[in-house]
């Protein structure tokens, strides 16, 4: 009985995995296996690492129950800013572009926590949505509504380096990706301060009782989707060789689509990293499969719209049947 | 208090970027004021013209302002020119219009982000008995005095000719378009497939990248690993606008693979001196912001104005680029 109690936990736990395992074999055999050919592979992580990286950022900020709706107006003021220091000042270096550029995000973010934290703005969705509409807007401004080009090769580098054989080679920006899920996961659940992360999640009250510093712990994670946000900035920016002030018009959304399909809970304490990875590689196959299978875009929308629905749906069925099962085992002791 | 420190420090650092930066963009607000003092025209009561474009997140559009604002200036003409945040924002757009119309402007010059959304406006400044002339993009109004812009199909055609010449018949090209439904890229889309059916390209795909960079990039990179994996080779990425051009010409440069852009921004045309894009069809914005406000004027002065007024187009190549360029970068340190 115990063992197939866990067998279920483990299919529970991996469920968006096996979904998109699933989705994989879908693609595959729809493709006449293409899907499968390295190149493409290839392609599907080149293509994963931004909704990845700010899906990151904003799964720290939903763990709490927040929301970051700026996520993609920080990508583009990061770069932007970057893009002026380089443009007005000259200079090129990547070691003055590439902290700019993540300094830029990281105090972007800030900002966020502090007008949620220190102005008690109700909820982080106006916050956000009031800085989302001030970063695009700044982004544009100090560009002149102009892409910026001309970054040095050192700047570009993450977003265009490969490391392999030339027939199989993985992208710099993929295997960054990889390692900052790894130090985000180890942070998330090895650390105090990520505990104390997904306890204000689990209850902000209790977390205020039990002498967390709950602000604090606010602040960090919006700051920390602002760092995200400026790293998949410097993804962009090596992959297109310049920064765009509409950037990711976008991201946003899909990096709270690839937290929610991950399995990430709106209402926070709920998610992990590993899931939302497997959500943003999941959008990031379904638009490259459908672009295979010549699907037009606007079926596509329809296809990544509905697996949101049911990746949520599946989620609310799973923990359902969880309260059942918790349910069932009191009565037993109780009966016992 | 390190932390807070620290906070702060990083919010100050934002702040100061945003500034510093902002020096590049510093004379845009100082061009705005020129428009509120008009000289006399003579006729002892200067003309008022309103100019409603689709956004100023464009530097196509800050193009068009310049022209206006420049020609207003010369002829003393009392120009408002306004636009909303953004090119899906329709109904800011009619917003716009009827603002315009309640400051009681004698000629309307509009862009339509969408034709039937903001008829119903337009038809209520004839009704107030305001001139109404549609630029860029045409208007369905029955009572509009003319159309200003590109023959996009035209210009589209012309720009596929050449292009088409340079990959020889027999070659294959995809086609990336913008939004499904714009009618501008309908019109460009029909306009370079004809172009090189004429060549005798083959056209393998014809693809909506709703003119970003990212989408761009995306669609690219697939689509040629598709046709490269059923053995077709591709010749020629040709799209509707520069922005997909750019993100399409970054994803598969190290294949050779051709690309040509549609609009002739200033990062697309240094690619094409560099020799490293084909090419890309010019439209002239700035000489549509001219001829805009020199229709107006002509219309209050009792003359006859064409119905559709071409406002002219140019496949810029390596041949043409430089000189190109140097006009294009006056008129926009004109527009600040």
């Amino acid at each position: 009985m115990s063992s197939v109690n866990t067998l279920k936990r483990i299919i529970g736990k991996l469920g968006p995995l096996l979904a998109l395992v699933l989705l994989i074999i879908i693609l595959t055999i729809a493709t006449d296996g293409k899907f499968i050919s390295a190149s493409n592979i290839i392609n599907i992580f080149r293509q994963t690492p931004i909704i990845a990286l700010m899906g990151v950022g904003m799964l720290c900020v939903i763990l709490l129950g927040g929301i970051d709706l700026s996520a993609g107006s920080m990508l583009a003021i990061s770069i932007c800013v970057s893009g002026c220091v380089l443009k007005n000042l000259g200079i090129s270096s990547m070691f003055v572009l590439l902290p700019v550029c993540i300094l830029t995000g990281i105090a972007a973010g800030t900002v966020n926590g502090l007008l949620l934290t220190k102005l008690h703005l109700p909820h982080p969705f106006i916050a956000t949505l009031g800085t989302k509409n001030i970063y695009r807007g700044l982004a544009l401004l100090i560009t002149g509504a102009a892409a910026i080009s001309g970054f040095s090769a050192g700047v570009t580098w993450i977003g265009t380096a490969r490391v392999g054989s030339p027939q199989f080679n993985i992208p710099v920006s993929f295997i960054m990706t990889i390692l900052l899920y790894a130090i985000t996961h180890i942070f998330l659940t090895r650390t105090g301060l990520g505990r104390k992360i997904y306890s204000f999640g689990g209850n902000k009250e209790a977390a205020r009782l039990a002498g967390i510093n709950t602000d604090r712990v606010q602040i960090f994670c919006y700051a920390a989707s602002g760092f995200f946000c400026a790293m998949a900035g410097i993804v962009y920016v090596g992959r297109l060789n310049s920064a765009v002030p509409l950037a990711s018009l976008e991201g946003d959304l899909d990096a709270i689509a690839a937290c929610i399909i991950g399995g990430a809970s709106f209402l926070g304490g709920k998610g992990n990293v590993w899931g939302t990875l497997i959500g943003a590689i999941m959008i990031a196959v379904i638009r490259n499969g459908c672009d295979l299978m010549g699907v037009s875009s606007d079926l596509q929308q329809i296809v990544i719209g509905a697996v949101i629905v049911l990746a949520v749906f599946v989620d609310v069925l799973r923990s359902k049947a969880e309260a059942k099962a918790k349910r069932l085992a009191i009565g037993k002791t109780q009966d016992a | 208090m390190k932390k807070k420190l620290l906070t702060f420090l990083l919010a100050l650092i934002l702040v100061f970027s945003v500034t510093a930066m902002g020096a590049c963009s510093k004379n845009n607000g100082g061009n705005a004021n020129d428009s509120g003092n008009p000289a006399d025209n003579g006729a002892g009561k200067s003309v008022k013209v309103g100019f409603v474009v689709k956004s100023l997140a464009d530097q196509y559009w800050i193009l068009v302002k310049a022209g206006a604002e420049v020609a207003a200036e010369e002829n003393g003409v009392d120009l408002t020119f306004i636009a909303p945040n953004s090119e899906s924002d329709v109904a800011k757009q009619v917003e716009n219009i009827e603002t315009l119309i309640a400051n009681g402007v004698d000629i309307l010059c509009v862009a339509p982000s969408n034709d039937e959304t903001v008829l119903p406006a337009l038809q209520s400044a004839v009704d107030a008995g305001i001139k109404v002339i549609a630029v860029d993009t045409d208007s369905s109004l029955p009572d509009k005095i003319s159309f200003i812009g590109t023959g996009n199909e035209n210009a589209a055609r012309e720009g596929a000719l050449w292009a088409g010449e340079q990959i020889g018949e027999g070659g294959t090209a995809i086609i990336l378009r913008g939004r499904l439904g714009d009618k501008t890229h309908d019109d460009r889309s029909a306009g370079l497939e004809a172009g090189l059916k004429e060549k005798g390209v083959e056209i393998l795909a014809v693809e909506p990248a709703d003119s970003t960079e990212e989408l761009g990039n995306n669609k690219a990179l697939n689509l040629v690993n598709k046709f490269e994996s059923e053995g077709k080779k591709v010749d020629l990425i040709i799209t509707t606008a520069d922005s997909m051009a750019k993100g399409a010409y970054e994803g598969v440069k190290d294949k050779g693979i051709k690309v040509y852009g549609f609009d002739g921004t200033i990062p697309v045309c240094e690619l094409v001196g560099s020799g490293d894009m084909l090419g890309t069809t010019a439209q002239s914005p700035y000489e549509m912001g001219v001829l805009g406000i020199e229709t107006a004027i002509k219309v209050m002065n009792g003359e006859t104005v064409e119905k559709v007024i071409d406002s002219g187009q140019k496949v810029i190549s390596i041949d043409n680029v430089s000189e190109f360029l140097k006009d294009l970068q006056a008129k926009v340190n004109r527009a600040g």
